[in-house]
């Protein structure tokens, strides 16, 4: 992980005498200077609002609550990363509900997989022995898919303004106005963007797209693709959506049952039947994405995050949460909850703490760095 | 008062010296040789006017054939899509963006020279005014095809333009990409009026010489019915003016604003304040490597000893080496800043560039423009004309590198170690970069062949001939 805090790891001692040890880690844990008078706000304030400082200008806050016309849900994930096991069910999950095509090896091995969501995985190991495989490997996952950055950096370099922030907070692609600049997936620090570099659904499934001449592809795969969601041509760009498709039946689901219980219950219909807004909230779990609905171990936790209620809301408030690259002040909408290992003192590699974890602090603070190896040892 | 006595005072000073003896300061002459100015028209109007040398005819042929690789890359890009190239995920700009950057910058010199060397009474420019501007226009316009092909769909690229539609849609004017549109295009169009409006006089030259009807009509058509008359010349030398003073902001602020493309994203490496000036710099480090390159071999080819004189050369090369050594003090700079500001990404990201995965490619850009124009510091080196082309050939490798070590050591190895990838050419990106060598080539070939190459009034008045006094007033 090149001693980066991607997943934030301790061991549960650690985690005993410091629940939130996530907030003391990576760079908006320690840069003062940045953060000025906010310096002793919690993590999740710095990561999750604009922090200014010691500026003496205003800053607009963006907060969705003081937005004018936010919406009626705000849409949020919280991934835990002590329960991911790594199966990769999320990948299959997604790849299947969003059309997502499958490249190929050739075009994989070119970088060009179209996933939406991914399952990083991080090794790190302390002793090599001279051995071409070190012998005390410890792995980290962590599911990584658009994470819905309130002030994402993919949206202001659009120049046609393909990608928008929509009123629930989602970071929605317009697929018929991308012009494939892929200035997005470049600026997108999460690197979660995916270019159709060729028309995947317009060939035969092993061969790449040969232009308009080329063949077309046989209509067996056309009939598996899910019906709630579009194919995208060669040329834009698409991500994540959170399930878009999920949340706008869910939402449809709610209006149509909320009209339907209130006609019965004051026999008014049509013109005179009016909702209240309260009324078209989706219940908490009422939506599931592809990749929540096939967890396992359900570490993937979706829902409103203006509902302080919501599984969701309550999870973020854990204090193992934390944003990954949170000093970006992307403000991530999608934040996980750091893992927390539990070795064995008594096996042969055992470690007071997590390779990755010491790893970071060694790179953080060099003059810790000492200290950090005697305890290997 | 108070500073009235003062220079009262200064009155009883004494002098530091008893007398001031000026050095003796030979300003060197811009045409060698004592030449005429019947023997500028010839020599100018001749190359256009003679018979059509073998030589061109080859060039001319090979240009074609060179250039027929650009056309065929883009049709096969446009018709199978934007994975012909060697694109991918964390690089997703590639040679395109490369391309792009290294042929605006070398449109840069034309500009410098036309209109700032301009307003600067740098005389010494106008004998390589037209060409370098020439240069300029040709490779905006190499430019313009990568970030215009390298769109996924390119039949949309329109939509980049704020044009009404029924959507109701507009372009979004906070992204970079949209302020080059809008440099790129400005810059383009004032060049092409620049070049053009200072090409009318000779033009009419060409005219009023011309023998075959055809020429009569087309230098005719061109020159607006010029006809020498006294307000002709006053509003025409208004007009360069105001096109210089127009085009001088225009030579700062387009690289200014392609670097933007970069230091406004939040990568580490590019993500600096340093990269205006620097993208500044190199272009117009690159512009000179470029004008080297082309002038010098016309200058054999043509016998034009006596108007680009060595004075020119050592001039271009000693504005090469400023510009080199300020770009090499840009790349220190960044390793220090990376190193000073602490942030442990932007640390990772520039040694990355030195001894990471592309390691090679900094090297080769390090070596080109930072030690290669050194040598310019030598008199004997800057006397040798062969060797100052070689180097320009070099400065012109290391810029395309320079721009190569940005865009892609970056973008391969960013945030988080997991999408970290490499990113190599296909044939169709080398290809189609070459290509552009030989459109750059056919239009040039053009340009010496049917327009006067250098600005005939301009390089006259330089001419002690100019002088009423003989050179011999005070
Ligand atoms: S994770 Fe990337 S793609 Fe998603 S909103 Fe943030 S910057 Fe945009």
């Amino acid at each position: 992980m090149e001693g980066r805090a991607i997943v934030r790891e301790a061991n549960a001692d650690e985690y005993k005498s410091d629940t939130s040890f996530a907030h003391h880690m990576g760079a908006e844990s320690h840069s003062p200077p940045i953060y000025g008078k906010d310096l002793d706000k919690d993590l999740v304030f710095k990561s999750q609002t604009t922090p200014r400082g010691n500026s003496s200008y205003e800053h607009p806050d963006h907060n969705y609550e003081k937005s004018e016309e936010h919406g009626l849900h705000q849409w949020g994930m919280s991934i835990d990363l002590n329960q991911c096991t790594g199966c990769s069910a999320c990948v299959v999950a997604c790849q299947s509900e969003n059309n997502i095509p499958v490249v190929g090896k050739d075009q994989v091995l070119r970088g060009r997989e179209m996933h939406w969501i991914r399952l990083d995985r991080y090794f790190s190991s302390t002793q090599r022995d001279g051995a071409e495989l070190p012998s005390d490997v410890q792995v980290s996952f962590q599911g990584v898919a658009c994470m819905h950055c309130e002030t994402a950096p993919c949206e202001t370099v659009c120049p046609v303004n393909a990608t928008v922030h929509d009123e629930e907070g989602l970071n929605a692609m317009a697929y018929n106005r991308c012009v494939g600049t892929r200035y997005c997936a470049n600026n997108c620090p999460y690197k979660v963007r995916r270019f159709n570099f060729f028309d995947w659904n317009k060939r035969k499934t092993d061969e790449v797209y040969k232009g308009p001449l080329g063949e077309e592809n046989d209509p067996v795969s056309a009939m598996g693709k899910n019906p709630d969601v579009t194919v995208r041509m060669r040329g834009v760009m698409e991500k994540c959506t959170y399930c878009t498709q999920r949340i706008q039946e869910s939402k449809i689901r709610s209006k149509v049952k909320a009209q339907r219980s209130k006609t019965l219950d004051t026999g008014k219909d049509g013109k005179d039947l009016v909702l209240d807004r309260s009324e078209l909230k989706v219940a908490d779990g009422g939506i599931q994405t592809a990749c929540q609905q096939v967890c396992p171990t359900d570490a993937i936790v979706f829902g409103d995050i203006s509902d302080p209620e919501s599984e969701v809301s309550k999870l973020k408030t854990n204090p193992r949460d934390y944003s990954v690259l949170g000093y970006l002040s992307t403000r991530p909408r999608t934040t996980f909850l750091a893992k927390v290992r539990n070795p064995n003192p008594h096996m042969p590699d055992h470690a007071v703490s997590p390779h990755s974890a010491r790893e970071y602090h060694d790179k953080a603070h060099p003059s810790h760095h000492d200290e950090g190896h005697s305890s290997q040892h | 008062m108070a500073t009235l006595s003062n220079t009262d005072s200064t009155e009883d000073r004494p002098a530091i010296l008893d007398k001031v003896n000026p050095a003796p300061w030979n300003e060197p002459p811009l045409v060698l040789n004592n030449r005429s100015f019947n023997w500028v028209t010839e020599k100018i109007c001749g190359i256009v006017e003679g018979k059509t040398p073998t030589w061109w005819w080859w060039c001319f042929i090979t240009a074609m054939i060179i250039a027929s690789f650009t056309g065929m890359g883009l049709i096969y890009l446009v018709s199978t899509g934007v994975g012909v190239w060697g694109n991918n995920n964390p690089v997703n700009w590639g040679w395109a963006i490369v391309n792009f950057v290294f042929w605006i910058g070398i449109g840069h010199a034309g500009t410098l020279i036309s209109a700032i060397l301009c307003l600067l009474k740098q005389k010494w420019r106008t004998s390589i005014n037209r060409g370098s501007e020439a240069m300029t226009v040709f490779a905006v316009m190499c430019a313009g095809i990568f970030p215009l092909f390298h769109v996924g769909r390119v039949w949309f690229a329109w939509w980049l333009f704020p044009l009404p539609n029924a959507n109701a849609i507009w372009p979004n004017f906070r992204s970079p990409l949209e302020w080059d549109v809008f440099a790129v295009s400005t810059y383009f169009t004032v060049s092409i009026l620049f070049w053009y409006m200072g090409m009318i006089p000779d033009l009419a030259v060409l005219r009023d010489r011309a023998k075959e009807t055809w020429r009569k009509y087309f230098y005719g058509f061109l020159a607006m019915g010029w006809r020498n008359a006294n307000n002709h010349w006053r509003n025409f030398e208004m007009a360069y003016l105001l096109l210089a003073g127009l085009s001088t902001p225009l030579v700062l602020s387009v690289h200014t604003i392609v670097s933007f493309d970069f230091a406004v994203a939040n990568l580490p490496g590019w993500h600096t304040t340093i990269f205006p000036p620097y993208f500044v710099a190199g272009a117009i480090f690159s512009g000179f490597g470029m004008v080297l390159t082309l002038l010098l071999p016309l200058r054999a080819v043509f016998g034009l000893h006596d108007l680009i004189t060595q004075t020119h050369i050592d001039n271009m090369c000693k504005i090469t080496l400023a510009t080199g050594s300020m770009v090499g003090y840009a790349y220190s700079m960044e390793f220090f800043i990376a190193w000073y500001g602490a942030n442990s990404y932007e640390g990772f990201a520039f040694i990355n560039r030195a001894f990471g995965n592309y390691w090679w490619s900094y090297w080769i850009m390090v070596s080109c423009n930072v030690i290669c124009p050194q040598l310019f510091w030598f008199k004997k080196i800057r006397e040798n004309t062969p060797l100052v082309w070689v180097i320009s050939i070099f400065v012109n490798v290391g810029m395309w590198f320079e721009r190569f070590v940005i865009a892609n050591t970056t973008l391969s190895r960013d945030f988080l170690p997991s999408s970290w990838g490499y990113y190599s050419p296909t044939v169709v990106d080398i290809f189609t970069f070459f290509g552009t060598f030989g459109f750059f080539s056919i239009l040039f070939l053009l340009f010496l062949r049917f327009l006067p190459l250098m600005p005939l009034a301009e390089v006259k008045s330089v001419m002690p001939q100019a002088d009423p006094h003989g050179g011999k007033h005070s």
